[in-house]
């Protein structure tokens, strides 16, 4: 009797949950609302990632364009007119004149070269047996 | 209570089906362009110009490069007091406020205002304040960092970046690259949504190019015709170096020059190539081609002499005559190249006969364009024998009554440095992509065989004789055999026959003769006071030539 009671009480308290609209609502709300928020954030990351982006672009732009600016004062510095004027101007310089070379026609250099001594028979046999380090030293 | 309903009903019903017409209307009947009409307000073309390639020299030093300038633009609907404005943004842009109204009629969104200015200008612009009425685009400049060196060679480019001359023109095609074009989403302010951007057509940078020209020979051949121009007030000059066993360029030397940064600032005859585009009558380097030609012919032989008097009666009761008045005696086909004789030159030349002679002109290539790279090439003028009027055929021995360029000149004298073959002159050695990688590399191009390989070397070797002995003197440098010849021709009147104060002086050698590394035509057009080639024009080749054979490592080896 007792748990017929208890029954009785329990469907009737789910068939007041089943008439209670806001749990209705709130399924709905989360079954179709939630993925249509998460999208819209997404969008919404998407495009201030987008105009992220675009300010990067800018920037690699402007970095390009005095990367190019800079080449190009590199090679005016650069040009030969500018450094004869340098060289003559401020370093005092002056091109030689016909009469100040001499062309030298030389024979081809005959060059001494000292005979390396062989390795006496020690370093040798250290060598064959591994123990023996590498060394480097200058000479004279 | 039920008729109410009833109504209501009915009333909701139709407004329904008012809907589901209108909504029928707006997708299925209008629908596509509709949607035309939202793509078009969303979705921005951005068009992806392509960098235009560079032009460096043949170590790789670059020589026209690009760089980013802002334009600006007027959106002329968005402008209320078009006075105002023009009078605001005019003085900054360096324009009258006549010329800004005149460009605001030229569209209701859009009109350009500069293009290409420099950045303080485009700052300036800003400070106005004018948002909304004025627009700034960046586009790429091309900048001549070395300004004035080798702009024949060089040339220019338009507003646009369109090739107008030098190799911009001629290789315009390779250097300009293709544009490609993106379609993106924009937003309410024309921000483009990144993540909607999809690649139509990606572009292609243009390919760089690799000139013959070599920077500091260039700069040489400038400084030294720079000066003999100061010297003998010439009214203009060239010194062009090529490579004769290649053909490459290795200077193209113009003066007066003008700054390819503003082409536009001086007169467009300025611009000319003179090297290819001036057709000149050449004087006495002339006798080197006849007396090659005579050789080969079999004509005569190297041995073999003519007599000069100083003077010769020839066809039409004209009288030719040498420089000075001097009678060389007897002279052999060394001897004429050495003392440069017109006299002897003209027996020569009555000997090979018009047909002959004309036949090895053509071989060597005067009458025809060389083939060279570049724009704006002449031709010359060959006139056929049939029109050798009178003394025609004695006076083109000696460079008069035909016409050349100089670069012809050159490329014919390429046969005497390669045993006979003639190579084509070319200006660009090598085509690479942005990448930097190899397209295409340009050799060297033996045109045909003109005389045969000993013809060649004799000749050569009479042309030595005028550098050692004769009238190139000046053209000497110690250490290296030079091979050249003088030439002084008298320049046409325009009231008919030859202007005797006005002179053509120049000089074409070839060092060092044991190997030939360069060959150098100086032309100066009308020096005042000493006018002789060899006198004038001989020095600056020593000058160039000795500067350029220690610059280019040839060790001095003469026999």
């Amino acid at each position: 009797m007792l748990a017929i009671a208890t029954k009785s009480r329990t469907s009737s308290r789910l068939r007041a949950r089943r008439r209670n609209p806001l749990v209705r609502v709130l399924v709905v709300a989360v079954v179709v609302f939630l993925p249509a928020v998460t999208y819209v954030s997404q969008r919404t990351e998407a495009a201030s990632s987008g105009y992220a982006i675009l300010r990067l672009r800018g920037q690699v732009a402007a970095l390009q364009s005095d990367n190019a600016r800079l080449l190009a004062t590199v090679t005016a510095l650069k040009s030969p007119e500018r450094i004869e004027q340098i060289a003559v101007d401020e370093m005092g310089m002056v091109a030689p004149k016909p009469q100040q070379l001499w062309a030298l026609r030389l024979a081809p250099v005959a060059v001494a070269t000292r005979e390396i001594p062989g390795a006496s028979p020690w370093p040798r046999i250290v060598t064959w047996l591994g123990l023996g380090e590498a060394e480097a030293r200058e000479t004279d | 209570m039920r008729r109410r309903t009833s109504v209501l009903l009915g009333v909701l019903l139709a407004a329904l089906v008012v809907l589901l017409a209108r909504v029928a209307q707006l997708q299925a009947i209008e629908g596509r362009t509709l949607q035309t009409l939202a793509h078009r307000q969303q979705l921005a073309t951005i068009p992806l110009e392509p960098h235009r390639g560079r032009i460096l020299d043949r170590r790789g030093r670059p020589l026209a490069v690009n760089l980013n300038a802002p334009s600006i633009y007027a959106v002329p609907g968005a402008i209320t007091h078009r006075r105002a404005f023009a009078a605001a943004i005019g003085p900054v842009l360096g324009m009258s406020s006549g010329d800004v109204e005149q460009r605001l009629t030229a569209g209701r969104h859009f009109a350009w205002l500069a293009r290409k200015v420099e950045r303080q200008t485009a700052e300036r612009v800003k400070a106005l304040n004018l948002e909304g009425q004025i627009g700034f685009l960046t586009e790429d400049r091309r900048v001549y960092p070395n300004g004035e060196l080798a702009a024949h060679a060089l040339g220019f480019v338009g507003i646009d970046s369109q090739g107008l001359s030098g190799v911009e023109l001629s290789y315009d095609h390779v250097l300009r690259g293709k544009a490609g074009r993106a379609v993106a989403e924009q937003d309410g302010v024309g921000r483009v949504l990144v993540e909607t951007q999809r690649l139509v057509e990606a572009p292609v940078d243009g390919a760089d190019i690799l000139l013959t020209i070599d920077q500091v020979i260039q700069h040489i051949a400038e400084r030294e015709l720079s000066a003999v121009l100061t010297r003998t007030k010439a009214r203009r000059g060239s010194v062009t170096v090529i490579d004769p066993r290649t053909g490459e360029v290795l200077a193209l030397a113009v003066r007066p020059a003008y700054d390819p940064n503003a082409a536009g600032a001086v007169a467009a005859d300025r611009w000319l190539p003179r090297p290819l585009a001036d057709v000149f009558e050449p004087g006495s380097t002339f006798k080197i081609f006849v007396t090659a030609a005579t050789l080969d012919a079999g004509v005569m032989g190297p041995a073999d002499r003519v007599f000069c008097s100083g003077t010769l009666r020839v066809p039409g009761s004209h009288v030719i005559r040498d420089a000075h008045n001097q009678k060389h005696g007897w002279q052999t086909m060394g001897g004429i190249i050495k003392n440069s004789c017109n006299v002897g030159s003209a027996q020569v030349a009555s000997r090979l006969g018009k047909a002959r002679l004309h036949r090895y002109i053509r071989r060597f290539g005067f009458g025809d364009p060389t083939g060279i790279d570049l724009p704006g090439e002449a031709r010359g003028i060959v006139p056929a024998p049939s029109e050798w009027l009178g003394p025609a055929l004695q006076t083109i021995a000696f460079g008069q009554g035909i016409g050349t360029t100089a670069l012809q000149l050159l490329s014919g004298a390429t046969v005497l440095a390669n045993d006979g073959v003639m190579v084509r002159p070319h200006i660009v050695r090598a085509v690479r992509d942005s990448q930097g990688r190899l397209v295409k590399a340009v050799g060297t191009e033996a045109v045909r065989q003109v005389v045969q390989p000993h013809v060649a070397r004799t000749v050569l070797q009479m042309m030595v004789g005028a550098v050692d002995d004769g009238t190139g003197a000046q053209a000497a440098i110690e250490g290296y055999t030079v091979a050249g010849k003088t030439g002084t021709a008298q320049k046409p009147s325009p009231y008919g026959g030859y202007d005797p104060s006005r002179f053509i002086a120049s000089f074409l050698g070839i060092v060092p003769v044991e190997d030939p590394r360069l060959l150098v035509l100086v032309v100066l057009d009308e020096p005042q006071g000493v006018y002789f080639g060899g006198a004038i024009a001989a020095p600056v080749f020593r000058e160039v030539a000795s500067q350029a054979l220690w610059y280019l490592r040839v060790p001095p080896g003469k026999r």
